[in-house]
């Protein structure tokens, strides 16, 4: 009997587990009528004038230096405004090769001489055609100067120490001669051949400069320069019938110019090197009295809550550069962070990228001025209506290149006096209660 | 006497069959509408024999036929679970849906002269549904946004009940009372496709839950009437069910005014171990919900108790069942419901007073209608009493 009872009791599980594992799988009936909801649903999307929540912009230079960039921009009365100049300062020339003596053997020869040498560089041809030709111009370059804060008045401009150049622009310079890039022919390549008395001074003074400045020639262009070295042919006294080429790479470099862009009046600008940021301080309204397509929907005053809001999105109109010489020339790489301490502004830490990464067309800031952008802000906005009281997130905002400095040139957007002032887009879901109904 | 061992385990085995009863039993698109899908615990006998439960003979625990316990001498607990599967077809669209379900649970202890004291606890609407849809919706100024819209609903109202039956020469009268129990949760989300709102943007959602109290109870009687007919009886006194938001849910209280059930059956002994049943069951639902009306059942069946299963003493039950749904949804002019059964059931475990451990197994097949709906049903239920722990 207890066996019995025993038995029944397995089975049950059995059975049990079973249809539990049957319960796993369950799918429940899914209305097909939409009206059967018993909630009301809206989405609607919300434009918030600027005066209702914007609390000031500023712009801030100073970020980075163009020895940081690896490409030198040089021009020439570009668009009859902007004159540039690359500096690069070499490493210092090789004491000694690596050759195969008559024994096979590999011997370091100190015993060198230099035969020749040449200052290699290289031109972006991305937007050139195969007629296009540019004339550069090198000379040396003697006075100290600093990669980092160099600019076109000073050679050197750091705190405690300004050295003005003897004259603006880097100068004067040595030249050692001109070079013509002709891209149908010779490629990117543009080849200086430097003279055996300056490879002789590069080559022996231990205190040598070892410095070029290189012009742009040809008026009214505009080139970017990158891959700067000098080649040297060397013979060995080891082995004469023998020719060794060694790459001697900048240990500095940057590039100067003129005109400085004056500071944004109530702009917001992004970009330029040294780099500019530009912080947007929000005041994000927690109740809303409208507009009147959320007061149809949900009633007014709408409490905004972080529940009901599913995107918020800063919405920048983009002007043109001025002065045109600036305007970008590739897209723009925007980067958008919370100013976490405002306080020590404009060199307050900023935290986690908002965007990761918002590419905009260079036209917008030229022949297609005016176009608006939409930077996501939604996780902002969230933590700014979830915070706590006593608790205060971040309000601002820092919009600034994703690479600073990425080039000379920056981009613009509406500041809040202008027509196109930033707007905050909110995508909010308003719901009545669900009905129990 | 019970052996000690046999009754913690059987004890054990009832707390854990307890946890796991989920008394709703969604079966149907009608769960959408009105208050859910009534339903209640019926074992697989009730459902195999036309789908009313009272009239059936037999000492038994039953939701429905709070008398049938009067005859029980041992302890016993018999639980019921169904599946469900739903092929509905509207218009041309169809879908198909399944459920798992316990929709009962129930335990009896007889106390000698005194009758036998039971507890019961088993679903009355099932209101599990959900609504899956993906559209565009009309952002304003032109613009417009991707979305997928969830709305679940999940939750049933059920009855905890205590009872007590006894048997008076012919007569037998049963009662139970207890509260109304269960909850509802019901919850929205609004998922926006990424290119909308970016990524890492979590979904909009809003929902309610509420609780269910109120008090119950079901009164029942049955007699032999003769050697070959039985009949019983039994009326659920509705009364209402209170709805609790809970604190976080916006919407107001709701209240329900349940409906009185009424069911009556009998049973007649055509030949030896071989009894024809017919039942007939009766609510009306107009006052609880707008699109509420008078719901009935009737449903019949045959039992032929004298075969062998398996080396064991079983049973085969042929039945069928027309309904009148009381929830009619809008748009439609009747909901109704046509089903067949057929069922098995087999002796576990045979006693020196008769059986302490059964099943009962019956599939019903059939069809729902309402609009332009059309539900083919299969229904699986399988009922085990355990008795003599």
């Amino acid at each position: 009997m207890r066996r019995a009872v025993r038995g029944v009791f397995g089975g049950v599980a059995i059975v049990g587990l079973a249809a539990m594992v049957a319960a796993c799988e369950e799918q429940s009936p899914v209305s097909s009528d939409p009206d059967g909801v018993p909630v009301e649903v809206r989405t609607v999307e919300l434009e918030i004038p600027w005066s209702d929540f914007g609390e000031g912009v500023a712009s801030f230079g100073g970020f980075g230096s163009a020895s940081q960039i690896g490409v030198l921009t040089v021009a020439n009365d570009f668009v009859g405004t902007l004159d540039s100049r690359a500096l690069v300062r070499f490493d210092s020339f090789p004491s000694g090769v690596a050759v195969r003596n008559a024994e096979g053997a590999l011997v370091v020869d100190t015993l060198i001489t230099i035969r020749s040498g040449r200052l290699i560089a290289r031109a972006d041809i991305s937007e050139a055609d195969s007629l296009t030709s540019w004339t550069f111009a090198a000379g040396l370059l003697d006075q100290r100067w600093d990669a980092r804060t160099a600019g076109w008045e000073n050679a050197i401009d750091s705190i405690g120490e300004r050295v003005s150049w003897d004259e603006p622009g880097a100068g004067p310079v040595r030249s050692f001669g001109e070079a013509t890039a002709n891209v149908g022919e010779t490629g990117d390549s543009i080849i200086f051949d430097l003279d055996s008395a300056t490879i002789a001074e590069w080559a022996d003074s231990a205190d040598s400069p070892r410095a070029a400045r290189l012009d742009l020639v040809s008026a009214g262009e505009r080139v970017d320069l990158r891959g700067l070295s000098v080649r040297l042919e060397i013979g060995s006294s080891l082995a004469p019938d023998t020719t060794v080429f060694r790459d001697v790479t900048p240990v500095a470099q940057t590039f100067i110019y003129t005109p400085e862009p004056d500071a944004p009046a109530g702009a917001l600008r992004v970009g330029g090197s040294p780099s500019w940021r530009s912080v947007v301080g929000l005041d994000v309204p927690t109740v809303l009295n409208g507009p009147a397509a959320l007061c149809e929907l949900a009633g007014c005053p709408f409490e905004l809550t972080s529940e009901s809001l599913s995107r918020a999105s800063l919405v920048l109109r983009s002007r043109a550069t001025l002065p045109s010489a600036f305007q970008p020339v590739d897209s723009v790489l925007l980067d958008v962070r919370p100013v976490l301490a405002p306080d020590a502004l404009p060199r307050s830490p900023l935290g986690s990228s908002l965007v990761g990464e918002t590419a905009l067309g260079a036209d917008a800031f030229g022949v297609g001025a005016g176009e608006s952008f939409e930077i996501p802000i939604t996780g902002f906005v969230r933590r700014i209506l979830d915070a706590e009281e006593g608790t205060a997130p971040p309000t601002d905002l820092a919009i600034l290149s994703l690479v600073e400095p990425l080039d000379v040139s920056f981009a613009e957007f509406d500041g809040p006096d202008d027509p196109g002032a930033p707007v905050l887009r909110l995508l909010v879901t308003v719901t009545d209660a669900v009905r129990y109904r | 006497m019970m052996p000690e061992s046999s009754r913690s385990r059987g004890l054990l085995l009832a707390g854990a069959l307890l946890l796991l009863a989920t008394p709703v039993e969604a079966q149907s698109l009608l769960s959408v509408d009105g208050l859910g899908f009534p339903q209640v615990g019926l074992t697989g006998r009730a459902r195999a024999l036309g789908g009313i439960g009272a009239g059936l003979g037999g000492a038994r625990l039953s939701v429905v036929d709070p008398a049938a316990a009067a005859d029980m001498i041992a302890s016993s607990i018999a639980f019921t679970g169904t599946s469900s599967w739903v092929d509905a077809t509207e218009n041309e669209a169809s879908s198909d849906f399944s459920t798992t379900r316990f929709p009962m649970i129930a335990l009896s202890y007889p106390a000698g002269s005194y009758g036998v004291v039971s507890v019961a606890f088993s679903s009355l609407l099932d209101q599990t549904w959900e609504d899956q849809r993906s559209s565009t919706v009309d952002i304003g100024g032109g613009g417009q946004a991707f979305v997928r819209d969830l709305f679940d609903s999940e939750g049933s109202v059920s009855a905890l009940e205590v009872g007590w039956a006894r048997r008076f020469g012919r007569v037998a009268v049963g009662a139970r009372g207890g509260r109304y129990t269960g909850s509802l949760n019901r919850s929205f989300t609004r998922v926006f496709d990424s290119v909308t709102v970016g990524s890492n943007v979590p979904a909009f959602q809003t929902g309610g839950q509420w609780d269910y109290s109120g008090l119950t109870g079901i009164v029942g009687a049955s007699a032999s009437i003769g050697s070959q007919t039985f009949i019983s009886g039994s009326i659920r006194v509705g009364g209402e069910v209170d709805a609790t938001a809970t604190e976080g849910t916006d919407a107001p209280d709701e209240a329900i005014s349940m409906p009185s059930d009424m069911r009556v059956g009998a049973s007649f002994l055509l030949a030896p171990d071989l009894v024809a049943n017919a039942g007939f069951q009766y609510s009306d639902w107009s006052e609880a919900d707008e699109i509420g009306r008078a719901g009935w059942r009737f449903g019949g069946g045959v039992e032929w108790a004298g075969s062998r299963i398996l080396g064991k003493d079983g049973a085969w039950r042929l039945g069928a069942q027309r309904a009148q749904l009381p929830f009619v949804p809008e748009g439609s002019e009747d909901a109704t419901e046509t089903l067949f059964s057929a069922g098995l059931a087999l002796e576990l475990v045979q006693g020196e007073t008769g059986p302490l451990g059964w099943f009962d197994l019956t599939v019903e097949f059939g069809g729902r209608s309402f609009g332009n709906v059309q539900e083919d049903v299969v229904r699986s239920t399988l009922s085990v009493s355990l008795a003599g722990f």
